[in-house]
C-alpha cells in the first residue's frame, strides 16, 4: 500500500513536469537485471557455439520451436503443438502472429531455414540437426522428417534458436561464420530473433546489454526491462561484484564462495542437481597399458580392477573436502531424473578399502600396477584438485596413478585421440534420457551413425551393442525404460565407467530476485522476476 | 648517428624475428585451437573440415612460414574466439590498456619521486622510515592479492569504487576515453594504484638510492660552498644528475605496463590488452595472441630505441664512440 502511494507520489509529480530532466522519467521505474557469469558469450550467431553461457544468453533474444519447463519436459515456445504422424514424420503447428525483431513475420519458412542452417559444416549444432528434411505444408505447419524413428525431435527443437530466413539472407549469414575463409559474419555480431529482448549493445568481454521489446508475445513471469550481462572472469572479482551490489546475479558460483555467500546479509542462493554426472573411463581395449607399467597387461579390461577402484573411491570425502557439500555421489553414469535412472546404483559399489585389495589380488595384481591419470585443470568444478584426491586414493590400494593435468585445449584433443589409459570426464544428456548416453559413450565407435563418438575407452563390446541397440529400437515406452534401465544396472555392476558424483548447481543473486535453476544450467530468462 | 639508427632498427628486426619464432614455438604447447572452435562434441569430421580450412593440416615449417608472411604483410587474420579482425581486436582493445598505463605512470613518478626525494633529504626522519617500511610492503605483494584486497575495501565494504570495468566512456574520434567521465576516473583508482603499487616502490628506491648518492658528490658540495639555496641545489643539481637512470627505468617500465598489465587487467575485468592475452591463452586464439606478441615487441623495441637514442644526445661520450666505430 505504502509503495502504491509513492508511486502514486512519484507519477503525480513527474505528471506536474517537476522532473524536467530525461534521465529522471526513463529510469526511475525501469528494472535492469545485471547478470554476472565467468565467461562472455562467444557469439551472437545462434548456431555458431554449443556452450550453455551462449545458449543462455541468446535464448533472451532468440526463440526455439520447443522450450522446457520446471520438470524438464518439452513446452511448446513457438511451436503450439507437435506430433508424430508417422515414425519418421513429426509435425509441428507454428505460433501465428509472431514477428522478428525487424518487422518480418515468422512463418515455417524460417523454421526450414534455421534447420538447415545448423547442418552446414560451421554449426555447432550439427548433433541436433543431422540427417533432417523438412517439408512446409503452410505457412504455420511444418514437417519434420527424421532419418530413423526419432522420439527426441522435440528436445532436438530446444536448442535450434530460429532465424529469420530474409534476414539471413540480406546479411549474408546463410552459414555460422567460416574463419579459415577468414571472413567476418554480420550474425555474429548482430542478432534478430523473435524473443522477449533485443540486442542494444555489446562489447566483448565487458558488457552486453539487451532491452525488452515490450511486444513479446509469450507471458513473462517479471517486468525486467533491460538486461546487462558482464563477463567477469577472476572468481574473487566475481563474488565482490555481487557483494557489492554491481550485479544482481550470478550464474558461475566458485564453490568455495557459496557458505559464504549464504551467510552474507541480502544475498540469497538457489540450488538444483545438475545433469551433470563425473567419472572415470578407462582403455578397455589395449593389450597393454598405453601409459603405465602393468607387466606387460592392461589391467582395466578386466571389470574387477574396474570394481577395485570403485570401491577404493570415499566419494563422500570427495564431496565434504574438494566439493564444499556441492556434490551427491553415485557410482553410475546417470544422473536423477533422467529416463533411466536407479535410484540403488548411486550406491551399488560402496567404499570398501579391504574389498578393494581382494579385487585387485584376484585380478592378478596383488602389489597393484601404475597408470597415467590424465585429468583436465579448467573444465569441471575443482576438477584438479579431485583428480588429487583420488590419487591418495588409488595409492591406498597399489595402484600408483600419475596425476597428468592440463588446460582443456590440451585434454580434449588428447581424447578425440583416445590417447589415453584412464580420465576424468563429465557427462550429460540433453534429451534427460539414459539412452542418450549409453549410445555416445559405451556403444563402439562409428562416425557415421554417431554411435560412440565420445566413447574414448575404444571398447568395442558387439553385445552390449545389440543391447543398446535394441533398448533404441523398442517403441513401447514401459518396455523400453526397463531395458535402459537394466542396461545401467550391467554397467554399474561391470563399472564400465566408475562413477563418482553429480554436480549441484548454484545461482547466488541479490535477495530481490528471483531466478530459478534448471539442472541443465540454462537460465530461463522468462521466468526470473525482480522486486522493487 | 644515421650508422647508429641503422644499426639499431637492424637490431630491431632480428629480435623481432626470434619473437616471432618463439611465439610461434609457444602455441604448439598451448593445445589445440579445434577445441575452442569446434567445440568438445564435434565430430571428427568436421574437425579434419576445420583443420583443413584454416591450414593447421600443413606440415610445421609451412605453417610458420605462412604465419611470417601473415605478419609481414599485416595480415593477422580472424580471432578464432571473437569472430572479429586480429587488427580490430587489438586496436579496439588497446586505449583501456594503454590510459591504465598512463594513470599508473603518473601516480608512479609523482608519489615515487616525491617520495624519492623525500626520504633521500631526510634519511633519518621517521615519515622517511615509515615510507621505505610501506614501500617495502608494496614490493613484495603480489599484485593479484592487493587488488582483490582493494575490492573487498573499497567495493564490499565501503561501496565506494567499482570493483570490475571501465565506467562509462567517451568516445573522442576512434579512442573511448575514461578520462573524462567521472564513473571512468572512479574505475581507474584501484587498477591503477594496483598496478602503480609495485612501480612507485622501486622508483622511489630508485630515486633515493641515486639522490644520496649525488648529493656526495663534489659538484654539490661545490654548489653548496658557493652558497647557492638548498632548495635550488637539491631540484636542480640533484635531482637533474639523478632523473637520468630513472628515465630509463620508467621508460622500460612502461612498456612491460602495456605489455604485461595481465594479472590486474584480469582482476579488475578491465577490457585492455592484458585481459584479452589472458582469454586467448585459455582459447588457444593463436592469431590474436601472435599480433599481440608481435605488438608487444614492437613496443618494446621502439622504447629501447628511443632510449638509446636519447642517451646518444644526452651523453656525448656515446657520439665520440659513434664516430670511433
Amino acid at each position: 500500500m505504502k509503495s502504491n502511494t509513492r508511486k502514486f507520489l512519484t507519477s503525480t509529480l513527474l505528471a506536474a513536469g517537476l522532473a524536467a530532466s530525461p534521465l529522471l522519467s526513463g529510469d526511475a521505474m525501469a528494472k535492469t537485471l545485471r547478470i554476472g557469469a565467468q565467461a562472455d558469450a562467444g557469439t551472437m550467431d545462434p548456431q555458431a557455439q554449443n556452450i550453455m553461457t551462449t545458449i543462455t544468453l541468446l535464448s533472451m533474444i532468440y526463440d526455439s520451436l520447443v522450450s522446457r519447463d520446471g520438470e524438464m519436459q518439452p513446452q511448446p515456445r513457438l511451436a503450439t503443438s507437435w506430433e508424430q504422424v508417422e515414425p519418421t514424420r513429426w509435425r509441428f503447428v507454428l505460433r501465428e502472429g509472431v514477428t522478428f525483431h525487424d518487422g518480418a513475420d515468422f512463418t515455417a519458412e524460417d523454421v526450414a531455414f534455421t534447420i538447415e542452417r545448423a547442418q552446414q559444416p560451421t554449426s555447432q549444432f550439427l548433433s541436433m540437426a543431422a540427417g533432417l528434411k523438412t517439408e512446409i505444408v503452410d505457412d504455420y505447419t511444418i514437417d519434420i522428417i527424421t532419418p530413423e524413428r526419432d522420439i527426441f525431435l522435440p528436445s532436438r527443437m530446444i536448442s535450434l534458436a530460429i532465424m529469420d530466413k530474409d534476414w539471413a539472407e540480406a546479411n549474408g549469414s546463410l552459414a555460422p561464420q567460416n574463419l579459415g575463409e577468414g571472413e567476418e559474419s554480420f550474425s555474429a555480431l548482430n542478432a534478430n530473433g523473435t524473443g522477449p529482448y533485443k540486442l542494444i549493445s555489446r562489447v566483448p568481454d565487458s558488457k552486453t546489454v539487451l532491452e525488452a521489446t515490450g511486444e513479446y508475445w509469450g507471458e513473462m513471469a517479471g517486468d525486467i526491462d533491460t538486461v546487462e550481462f558482464y563477463p567477469l572472469s577472476n572468481d574473487p572479482t566475481r563474488v565482490a561484484a555481487l557483494l557489492s551490489n554491481e550485479v544482481d546475479l550470478l550464474i558461475d558460483v566458485p564453490a568455495q564462495d557459496v557458505a559464504r555467500l549464504e551467510a552474507a546479509p541480502g544475498i540469497k542462493t538457489e540450488m538444483v542437481d545438475e545433469y551433470r554426472t563425473l567419472f572415470i573411463g578407462f582403455d578397455h581395449a589395449s593389450d597393454t597399458l598405453k601409459y603405465g607399467d602393468a607387466g606387460g597387461k592392461n589391467p582395466f579390461k578386466d571389470p574387477k580392477v574396474r570394481q577395485a577402484i570403485s570401491h577404493a573411491i570415499d566419494r563422500q570425502a570427495i564431496k565434504r573436502t574438494v566439493m564444499r557439500g556441492l556434490a551427491n555421489p553415485t557410482t553410475q553414469m546417470l544422473a536423477p531424473k533422467n529416463v533411466g535412472y536407479v535410484e540403488e546404483l548411486d550406491t551399488l559399489i560402496p567404499y570398501d578399502r579391504e574389498k578393494a585389495k581382494e579385487l585387485l589380488a584376484e585380478a592378478g595384481y596383488p602389489d597393484g600396477f601404475s597408470v597415467t591419470f590424465d585429468c583436465p585443470n579448467n573444465r569441471y568444478i575443482n576438477d584438479e584438485q579431485v583428480c588429487r584426491t583420488l590419487v591418495t586414493m588409488l595409492a591406498q590400494i597399489g595402484i600408483e596413478a600419475d596425476l597428468n593435468a592440463m588446460p582443456r585445449a590440451q585434454y580434449f584433443p588428447k581424447l578425440w585421440e583416445r590417447d589415453t589409459s584412464m580420465f576424468l570426464m563429465g557427462i550429460n544428456s540433453p534429451f534427460a534420457d539414459g539412452i542418450y548416453n549409453l549410445e555416445k559413450y559405451t556403444m563402439t565407435r562409428n562416425d557415421e551413425t554417431g554411435d560412440g563418438i565420445y566413447n574414448y575407452t575404444q571398447s568395442d563390446y558387439p553385445e552390449l551393442n545389440a543391447r543398446v541397440e535394441d533398448a533404441r529400437r523398442t517403441e513401447d515406452e514401459a518396455e523400453r525404460v526397463k531395458k535402459i534401465e537394466d542396461l545401467y544396472r550391467y554397467l554399474t555392476e561391470e563399472q564400465f565407467y566408475v562413477g563418482l558424483y553429480n554436480q549441484v548447481l548454484v545461482y547466488a543473486m541479490q535477495e530481490n530476485v528471483s531466478a530459478p535453476v534448471r539442472p541443465d544450467n540454462w537460465l530461463e530468462i522468462r521466468w526470473v522476476t525482480m522486486d522493487e | 648517428m644515421l650508422k647508429f639508427f641503422i644499426d639499431r632498427v637492424f637490431q630491431g628486426i632480428i629480435v623481432l624475428l626470434a619473437v616471432s619464432f618463439l611465439a610461434f614455438l609457444m602455441f604448439r604447447f598451448l593445445g589445440d585451437p579445434i577445441l575452442a572452435i569446434a567445440g568438445a562434441d564435434s565430430t571428427a569430421e568436421q574437425r579434419a573440415a576445420i583443420r583443413e580450412s584454416l591450414g593447421l593440416d600443413a606440415p610445421l615449417l609451412l605453417q610458420y612460414l605462412d604465419y611470417l608472411r601473415n605478419i609481414v604483410t599485416g595480415q593477422f587474420g580472424i580471432s578464432y574466439r571473437l569472430g572479429e579482425p586480429v587488427t580490430r581486436v587489438i586496436l579496439d582493445r588497446a586505449p583501456a590498456t594503454i590510459e591504465l598505463a598512463v594513470a599508473s605512470m603518473i601516480l608512479t613518478l609523482v608519489i615515487g619521486v616525491g617520495a624519492g626525494i623525500y626520504t633521500a633529504l631526510h634519511p633519518r626522519s621517521a615519515v622517511s622510515k615509515g615510507i621505505l617500511a610501506v614501500s617495502l610492503a608494496g614490493i613484495s605483494m603480489p599484485s593479484f592479492f592487493l587488488g582483490v584486497l582493494m575490492i573487498y575495501f573499497f567495493s564490499v565494504q565501503l561501496h565506494w569504487l567499482p570493483s570490475f570495468g571501465r565506467g562509462s566512456l567517451v568516445a573522442i574520434g576512434g579512442w573511448e576515453t575514461g578520462f573524462l567521465t567521472g564513473s571512468g576516473l572512479l574505475a581507474m583508482i584501484m587498477p591503477s594504484i594496483t598496478l602503480a603499487v609495485f612501480q612507485i616502490a622501486m622508483v622511489m628506491r630508485l630515486v633515493r638510492a641515486e639522490m644520496i648518492e649525488v648529493l656526495q658528490a663534489e659538484f654539490i658540495r661545490f654548489a653548496r660552498a658557493r652558497g647557492l639555496n638548498a632548495r635550488r641545489i637539491n631540484l636542480r643539481h640533484a635531482l637533474g644528475n639523478t632523473l637520468v637512470p630513472v628515465i630509463t627505468v620508467v621508460g622500460l617500465q612502461l612498456g612491460s605496463t602495456i605489455g604485461f598489465a595481465v594479472v590486474t587487467e584480469t582482476v579488475f575485468q578491465w577490457p585492455g590488452l592484458g585481459l584479452l592475452f589472458t582469454q586467448s591463452v585459455e582459447a588457444v586464439d593463436v592469431p590474436v595472441l601472435a599480433a599481440f606478441l608481435m605488438f608487444i615487441a614492437l613496443v618494446f623495441v621502439v622504447i629501447n630505441l628511443v632510449i638509446d637514442l636519447l642517451y646518444y644526445l644526452i651523453d656525448p661520450r656515446l657520439r665520440v664512440d659513434a664516430k670511433k666505430a
